[in-house]
C-alpha cells in the first residue's frame, strides 16, 4: 500500500499548479509598514481571477494564451482605504484600488471570466463580486496601527500576469503582458524628468499627476475628479496649482512643473510628453 | 568642438546662426568641456541669443548645465529700451543665493562630541526639508510683506534676525528697489507665509567646515579669513514664494503671446518697459527681498546655536558676504565705450564686481567683491574675489554644476547607508530625507576645483581660499 501511494502524490505535484491571473501594480510604497507578514513589493497585485489547482498542461497550453486588454497604457489610480479581509476574523490587510477609469479594467476582468468559461476552465467563487484590491500583509496584525499608518497612494498597473502561487506569499510569473507604462522617469541633469504617456490630454494629465505623486504622495489629496484641460500648457498650469497648494499646506518635495516639452506621437500612436520638474 | 572659436583663455565664442541676435560665449577649459554634456546647454545658449534687445553675447559659465529656457550658469544683458526681461533668465527660485560667515575658532579645536551637538542644534533651529517650517511662528501678514518690499533685509535686522553690520556684506545691501506686494498672487503669499527662515529641500543646504587653504593672503587678511578657521555656508532662496511668482508670471506671459518668435517657450519674455514686464520686475524684487530676509534669519538662528553650544558671541559669527545667483538686475556697464544701463540676467551665475565698483562697501572696493562658489558636500567650496570682467558683465560661476541627474545618483547609491559613508569620509550629514542625500552625493557634481580654475583662467574672479566641508545639513 505504502509503496504505491508515494508515486501517486509525486505525480499530483508535478501535474498541477496553483495559479491565478493578476495585475501587478507599482506604487511609492512606504518603507515602514505596521506588523504582519508583509507581501514583497514585487509581488503586490490585484487579483483578476483566482483559479486554484489547474493541470499543468492546461496552464501551458491554454492559460498562457489569456486575452489581452484593450488598453495599451497601464491604468492609473489611487489606493483610497485600508481593508481587513474577510471582515470577520480578518487575516489579510489590503488596499482598496480605485482606478481613475474603472470601466476598462472591469470590462477586462469580465472579458477574462468569459474567456475562461469558453475554455471550460472552472473558477472558484465565480459569482463573487469583483472588488479590486491589493493584499499588503497577512497573519497577525493590529488593525488600528494599519488604519493610523494608511495614507492615500497613487498607483499604476504595470502588467497582467499569470502567476503561480508557490506558498508562503511567494509567486512566480508564468506569463506576462506589459502595456506601456503611463510614465517613466528619465535621466536629466535638470532635476526630475519623466516621459508621460496617454491617448488624450486628459490621459496625459492623469499620468503626469500620478508621476508627481510618486515623488510626493501627499499630492493625491489635491487631485481633481474632473479634468478639463485641453492643452499641455493648461495641464502644466493645473499640475502647478496642485503643487502650490500642497507646498503651502503640507510641503512638497519639488516646486514646479516647467513649461517644457512638446507633444510627440510614438510609433504606436501614443502621445508622449517630456515633463521636467523643478526641485 | 561644436564650431567654437577660442577668443581668450578659457573663453570660447559660439558663432551666430539662424535667428541669433548675438554670438554665444562659453567660459570653460577644453578639459572641462569634455567632462560635461555640453550639447543641450549649448543649444540653450544659442536660444537665449534670440532674445530681443540682448547685448553683446549670450554667456555661459563653466558650471553650465541644462535649465528651463536659460541654461543654469547663463548670463544675458538686455537693453532697457527695446529689451526684454525673461523669468527663465532668473529661474524659479528667485534670488537663490549663498551666504558665507566665518568664526575665529579653529574647527579642529572643536571635539567631535561638540560638533555633533552643534550641528544637531542648528538642525533643530533651522527647519530644512519638505514641509518643515518654524514652530510657534505665525505666518507673514500683508504688513510684513509690505515691510519686506520697502526695507529688504533691514526688516529682519530691525527685529533681531541679523546684525546691523551685516548689511554692508550683502549684495545690493540686501535690498532690491521697486518691490511691490500688490502684484503678487494670494497663492504666492500663502506659499511663502511660513517659509521665512527655512532652508527647503533639493540642492539647498547648510555647510560648516574649515578654511583649508589660502591662495591670496592679502585679500584673505582684509576679509578676516584665516587658515584653519571655521566657516559656514547657507544656500537657499525665496522658497515657494519665489517659485509661485515665477509660475504666475510664466503663465501670464505665455497667455499674452510673449513667447512668439522665440525658439523655446520657457524663454518667454516681456518688454522691460511694458506693464507685464514692470510687474514681473516688481514681483521679482519682492521675492529677492524675501530671500535676503530668509538667509538673514537662518544665519541668526545659527548664531544662536553657536552661542548656546560654543558660547560664542553673535558678532563673532561674521558675515563675509551674501550673493544672489538667480536674479535680473539693472546695472551700468560699458557698451561700445559708452556707459549704459542694462538688465543683467544671472541664472546660476554670481555677480563678480571688481575693485572700485561703486556699489560695493569700502572693504570690497579695494579687493573686488567676494564670489562664493559652493562645491559638493565632500570635496571643496571656494571663496573668490571678483575681477569685474566686462566680457561677462562682471559675472562668474555659482557652483560646481550637476554632472549626474538626481535619478542616476539615487540609483547609484541605493542601499548604501549614506550617513555612515559620509562620516567615514569625514563629513557629518544630517537630513530629513535620505533620498535627498542620495540625490546630492558628491559624485553627482562636477569637481568645483576645475570650475573655479576655468573662472580664474578666464579672468572673471580669482581664488582667495579653498574650503573643506565637515558638517552638512540637507533638506
Amino acid at each position: 500500500m505504502f509503496f504505491f501511494l508515494i508515486p501517486s502524490i509525486m505525480t499530483l505535484e508535478k501535474e498541477y499548479s496553483r495559479v491565478f491571473l493578476g495585475a501587478k501594480v507599482i506604487a511609492p510604497w512606504p518603507e515602514d509598514l505596521p506588523g504582519g507578514k508583509i507581501i514583497q513589493e514585487n509581488y503586490r497585485h490585484i487579483t483578476l481571477v483566482f483559479l486554484g489547482e489547474i493541470e499543468k498542461k492546461v496552464v501551458e497550453s491554454t492559460l498562457r494564451q489569456f486575452p489581452l486588454p484593450k488598453f495599451s497604457i497601464g491604468l492609473t489610480g489611487q489606493f483610497t482605504k485600508v481593508l481587513f479581509l474577510p471582515p470577520k476574523h480578518s487575516h489579510v490587510v489590503a488596499y482598496e484600488a480605485k482606478f481613475y477609469e474603472e470601466k476598462p479594467f472591469l470590462f477586462y476582468q469580465k472579458q477574462v471570466m468569459g474567456w475562461l468559461k469558453v475554455e471550460n476552465i472552472k473558477v472558484k467563487n465565480s459569482s463573487r463580486q469583483f472588488y479590486p484590491h491589493v493584499t499588503i500583509a497577512r497573519g497577525n496584525f493590529e488593525k488600528q496601527e494599519w488604519e493610523k499608518a494608511f495614507q492615500k497612494l497613487p498607483f499604476y498597473m504595470d502588467s497582467i500576469n499569470l502567476y503561480e502561487s508557490l506558498g508562503n506569499s511567494n509567486y512566480e510569473v508564468l506569463h506576462t503582458h506589459s502595456p506601456f507604462a503611463p510614465f517613466e522617469e528619465i535621466q536629466h541633469t535638470a532635476d526630475i524628468a519623466f516621459i508621460v504617456r496617454g491617448h488624450t490630454i486628459q490621459d496625459l494629465h492623469r499620468a503626469a499627476e500620478t508621476a508627481l505623486a510618486f515623488k510626493s504622495p501627499g499630492l493625491v489629496n489635491y487631485f481633481k475628479e474632473e479634468i478639463t484641460c485641453h492643452s499641455i500648457d493648461e495641464v502644466i498650469a493645473d499640475l502647478n496649482e496642485h503643487v502650490a497648494h500642497a507646498d503651502s499646506e503640507i510641503g512638497c518635495s519639488f516646486k514646479a512643473v516647467s513649461f517644457h516639452g512638446d507633444l510627440q506621437e510614438n510609433k504606436q500612436g501614443i502621445l508622449e510628453w517630456e515633463m521636467i520638474i523643478d526641485v | 568642438m561644436f564650431n567654437l572659436e577660442q577668443i581668450a583663455p578659457a573663453t570660447f565664442k559660439v558663432p551666430m546662426e539662424g535667428g541669433m541676435k548675438v554670438p554665444g560665449l562659453i567660459i570653460a577649459t577644453e578639459e572641462l568641456m569634455k567632462e560635461i554634456e555640453i550639447e543641450k546647454p549649448l543649444e540653450q545658449v544659442k536660444n537665449v541669443a534670440h532674445l530681443p534687445g540682448i547685448v553683446n553675447y549670450s554667456i555661459a559659465m563653466p558650471d553650465i548645465h541644462w535649465g528651463y529656457g536659460f541654461p543654469i550658469g547663463g548670463v544675458a544683458a538686455t537693453s532697457i529700451e527695446g529689451g526684454v526681461v525673461s523669468p527663465g533668465g532668473v529661474g524659479y527660485d528667485i534670488n537663490c543665493g549663498v551666504r558665507l560667515a566665518t568664526c575665529p575658532i579653529n574647527l579642529q579645536e572643536i571635539s567631535e562630541d561638540i560638533k555633533a551637538q552643534l550641528i544637531q542644534k542648528i538642525f533643530d533651529l533651522v527647519p530644512s526639508g519638505v514641509g518643515r517650517e518654524l514652530k510657534g511662528v505665525g505666518g507673514l501678514s500683508l504688513q510684513d510683506y509690505q515691510n519686506i518690499a520697502e526695507k529688504g533685509v533691514a526688516w529682519s535686522i530691525e527685529h533681531g534676525y541679523g546684525l546691523p553690520e551685516d548689511v554692508e556684506h550683502i549684495e545690493s545691501h540686501g535690498f532690491i528697489e521697486g518691490a511691490s506686494i500688490d502684484v503678487v498672487s494670494e497663492l504666492a503669499k500663502k506659499r511663502g507665509s511660513k517659509q521665512l527662515g527655512t532652508i527647503g529641500s533639493g540642492n539647498h543646504f547648510l555647510e560648516i567646515g574649515e578654511i583649508e587653504h589660502i591662495f591670496l593672503p592679502e585679500i584673505a587678511e582684509k576679509w578676516n579669513i584665516q587658515k584653519g578657521h571655521l566657516y559656514l555656508l547657507v544656500h537657499t532662496g525665496s522658497r515657494g514664494f519665489g517659485h509661485q511668482i515665477c509660475q504666475d508670471t510664466l503663465q501670464k506671459f505665455l497667455k499674452a503671446g510673449f513667447a512668439e518668435g522665440l525658439p523655446d517657450k520657457q524663454l518667454v519674455a516681456a518688454p522691460i518697459q511694458s506693464e507685464p514686464g514692470k510687474e514681473y520686475l516688481q514681483a521679482m524684487a519682492m521675492a529677492a527681498n524675501f530671500a535676503f530676509n530668509n538667509r538673514s534669519r537662518i544665519l541668526q538662528a545659527i548664531r544662536k546655536a553657536f552661542k548656546e553650544v560654543l558660547n560664542m558671541p553673535e558678532k563673532d559669527v561674521r558675515l563675509l558676504y551674501d550673493v544672489c545667483h538667480n536674479i535680473a538686475k539693472f546695472e551700468e556697464h560699458k557698451v561700445n565705450g559708452k556707459t549704459e544701463k542694462l538688465c543683467v540676467h544671472r541664472k546660476g551665475a554670481t555677480r563678480a564686481f571688481g575693485p572700485g565698483a561703486k556699489e560695493l562697501a569700502s572693504i570690497f572696493q579695494q579687493t573686488g567683491q567676494p564670489v562664493l562658489v559652493p562645491g559638493d558636500m565632500m570635496r571643496s567650496s571656494h571663496i573668490m574675489a571678483g575681477m569685474g570682467n566686462p566680457l561677462t558683465w562682471s559675472s562668474s560661476c555659482h557652483g560646481a554644476g550637476r554632472a549626474k541627474s538626481r535619478h542616476e545618483s539615487m540609483k547609484n547609491w541605493k542601499g548604501t547607508d549614506l550617513v555612515t559613508h559620509m562620516r567615514k569620509k569625514g563629513v557629518l550629514v544630517l537630513a530629513t530625507s535620505s533620498r535627498t542625500i542620495a540625490e546630492e552625493m558628491p559624485d553627482a557634481y562636477k569637481d568645483v576645483d576645475h570650475v573655479v580654475g576655468a573662472v580664474e583662467k578666464a579672468g572673471l574672479a580669482k581664488k582667495v581660499a579653498r574650503l573643506k566641508p565637515a558638517m552638512v545639513i540637507k533638506g
